[in-house]
C-alpha cells in the first residue's frame, strides 16, 4: 500500500518506533487531532476566501445581472403593449377621422352645390330680366322707328293722295285722324 | 504463558465484540426495506425518504460500530497488556 | 499432515501464486519522530495524506478562484467554472435545507469544507494513499469541532437552558450527559470504523492474492469501499452536524 510505496521511493525512511498502527488512544491521536482540527481550520479558511465566497459573489451578480435584465424586458414588453395599443386606438381614430372628413366634404360639395345652383338661378334670373329690359328697349324703339316710319308713310302717302287739293292744315288733320283710326293697338299687333 | 492467554482471550473477545454486527444488519436492512416499500408507494418522494433511510441507518449502525471500536481495541490497543 | 501442509504452501509461496504475504499492510507508519512533552511522536501516513488533500483542494481552490477572478458574469462561463459553481449551489441547498433559511447560510462554508475534505480523504484510497480518516485522530478531530460548534451554537440560542435541558427529567440526567458526551465519540467513530474496515478489507486483499489476481479484482471493491461507503459516510457526518448544530436554533 501507500506506505510500501513512499518507503521504496526512498524519499521517507519508516521509522523503527512505529508501523503497523491501527488505534491508539495515546498522546499521537491527540497530537494528531489537534493538528488536523488545525488544518481544518485553515483549509476552512481559505477555500472560504478562494472558493466558496468568490463563487457565491459570481453567481449573485449573474443573478443579479440576469434579473435586471429580466425587469427591463417586462418593462420593454410592457411599454411597446402600450405603444401598440396607442398606434391601435390610432389607427381605428384614422379611419373614423377619414370618415368624418369625408363626410364633412360631402356636406360642404352639397352645400357648395346648392350655393352655385342659387348662384347660377339667381345670374340667369338676372341675365333674363336685362334681356327683358333691352328686348322692352328695344321694342320701345322699333315701336318708335314704326311709329316714324308709318308717320312718314301715311304722310307721304296721304301727300300723294291729297298733295294739292288740302291744305296743310286739313293735311295735318287728317293724320292725326288717320292715326287715332288706326289706333295704338292696330299696329301693334 | 500469561501474555499468550491475555492475546488469546482478547483475540476470542474481540471476536465476540463482533457479534454487535447483527443488531446493525438487521436494523439497516429493516430501514432498506422500509425505504424500497416507501418507494414504492411513493416514487415521488424517492429522495427525501433516501436520505432519511441513509440517515436513519448512519445512526442505527452506532452500535455496530461500538463493537467494532471494542474489537479493534483488543486486537491492536489493548489495555490488557498493560496490566500483567 | 502439518509438516505436508506446510510444505505445500511453502512451495506456492515460492511460485509466487498463493502469496500469504508477509507483508499485510493496512496501518499507520511512522517516518520521523520528533519529541513533544518529553514523549516520542511520529510524522505518519495519515499526516502525508492530508498534506497531499489539502494540496489538491487548496490548488483546485486557487485554479477556481483565478477563473473566477477573471470570469465575467455578463459571459456564459465555462465547464471548470460551471462545476464548481454547481458544487457550491448544491452545498448551499444542502445546508439551508438543512438547517433553514434563518441560519444556515453562515454554515454553509465549514460544511463545504468538511464536506469536501472528508469527501476527498475517503476515495483518496483509490489513488494509492492510506485514507486520511482512517485514522482516529482525524475523526475525532472533525468531530470534536463538531462538538464545539454544538455547544458554542447551543449557549448562543438557548442560554442558560442549553444546560439545564440536562436536568429535564431528572432521573435521566445522567443519561443526558452521556448522551451529550457519545455524540462526538460516535460520530468520530463511524467515520473512522467505516474507512477503516475498507482500509483493512482492501489491505488484506492486496496482501493475500496473488498479484495476477489483484491487477483485476478489486476494482469492485474499490468502488465499494472508497467510492460508494466514503461518499455515503461523508454525506452522513455532513448531515449529522447540520442536524445536531440545527438542533440548537429550537429555543425554548
Amino acid at each position: 500500500m501507500s506506505s510500501i510505496i513512499l518507503a521504496s521511493s526512498g524519499v521517507l525512511e519508516a521509522s523503527e518506533g512505529m508501523a503497523g498502527r491501527i488505534f491508539g488512544l495515546d498522546l499521537q491521536m491527540i497530537v494528531d487531532a489537534g493538528i488536523l482540527a488545525l488544518a481544518v481550520l485553515a483549509l476552512f479558511t481559505l477555500l472560504s476566501y478562494l472558493l466558496f465566497n468568490p463563487a457565491r459573489e459570481l453567481m449573485r451578480k449573474r443573478q443579479e445581472k440576469i434579473q435586471s435584465e429580466m425587469d427591463s424586458a417586462t418593462t420593454q414588453k410592457a411599454e411597446a403593449e402600450a405603444f401598440k395599443a396607442e398606434y391601435d386606438s390610432k389607427l381605428k381614430g384614422v379611419n373614423k377621422e377619414a370618415e368624418e372628413i369625408l363626410s364633412q366634404t360631402r356636406k360642404k360639395a352639397l352645400k357648395k352645390e346648392t350655393e352655385i345652383v342659387e348662384e347660377a338661378k339667381v345670374e340667369a334670373t338676372r341675365i333674363i330680366d336685362r334681356a327683358n329690359k333691352e328686348a322692352e328697349l328695344e321694342k320701345s324703339k322699333m315701336k318708335d322707328e314704326v311709329k316714324q316710319e308709318m308717320i312718314s308713310v301715311a304722310s307721304i302717302m296721304a301727300g300723294k293722295i291729297i298733295s294739292t287739293s288740302i291744305n296743310e292744315t286739313e293735311q295735318s288733320k287728317l293724320i292725326e285722324d288717320t292715326l287715332k283710326e288706326m289706333g295704338d293697338d292696330t299696329w301693334q299687333s | 504463558m500469561e501474555r499468550a492467554i491475555v492475546l488469546a482471550a482478547s483475540a476470542i473477545g474481540a471476536g465476540i465484540a463482533m457479534i454487535a454486527g447483527i443488531g446493525p444488519g438487521i436494523g439497516q436492512g429493516y430501514a432498506a426495506g422500509q425505504g424500497a416499500a416507501a418507494v414504492g408507494r411513493n416514487p415521488g418522494a424517492k429522495g427525501n425518504i433516501v436520505s432519511t433511510m441513509l440517515l436513519g441507518q448512519a445512526v442505527a449502525e452506532t452500535t455496530g460500530l461500538y463493537g467494532f471500536a471494542v474489537a479493534i481495541i483488543l486486537l491492536y490497543a489493548n489495555p490488557l497488556l498493560g496490566k500483567l | 499432515m502439518y509438516q505436508g501442509m506446510a510444505a505445500v504452501s511453502g512451495s506456492f509461496a515460492k511460485m509466487g501464486m498463493l502469496r500469504a504475504s508477509q507483508d499485510v499492510d493496512f496501518g499507520i507508519t511512522g517516518y520521523q519522530e520528533y519529541t513533544l512533552f518529553g514523549q516520542k511522536l511520529y510524522f505518519t501516513t495519515t499526516h502525508i495524506s492530508i498534506i497531499i488533500v489539502m494540496l489538491a483542494l487548496i490548488i483546485f481552490a486557487v485554479i477556481a478562484n483565478r477563473k473566477i477572478k477573471k470570469a465575467d458574469p455578463n459571459k456564459v462561463p465555462g465547464t471548470f467554472l460551471n462545476i464548481v459553481e454547481y458544487m457550491v449551489q448544491a452545498i448551499d441547498d444542502l445546508t439551508l435545507t438543512n438547517m433553514g433559511t434563518k441560519h444556515g447560510a453562515k454554515f454553509s462554508n465549514y460544511i463545504g469544507t468538511i464536506f469536501i475534505f472528508i469527501l476527498l480523504s475517503n476515495i483518496s484510497g483509490l489513488f494509492g494513499l492510506r485514507p486520511p480518516t482512517a485514522d482516529y485522530g482525524t475523526t475525532l478531530a472533525l468531530a470534536l469541532i463538531t462538538f464545539v460548534m454544538i455547544h458554542y451554537n447551543g449557549f448562543k440560542y438557548q442560554k442558560a437552558s442549553h444546560v439545564t435541558n440536562l436536568f429535564k427529567p431528572l432521573l435521566l440526567t445522567p443519561i443526558n450527559i452521556i448522551g451529550e458526551i457519545a455524540t462526538p465519540i460516535s460520530m468520530s467513530l463511524r467515520l473512522f470504523g467505516n474507512i477503516l474496515s475498507g482500509t483493512v478489507m482492501m489491505g488484506l486483499i492486496y496482501g493475500l492474492l496473488p498479484k495476477i489476481i489483484t491487477l483485476v479484482w478489486p476494482g469492485f471493491l474499490h468502488a465499494y469501499f472508497d467510492v460508494f461507503s466514503g461518499a455515503i459516510q461523508t454525506y452522513v457526518f455532513c448531515m449529522l452536524t447540520m442536524v445536531f448544530i440545527s438542533n440548537t436554533f429550537e429555543e425554548d
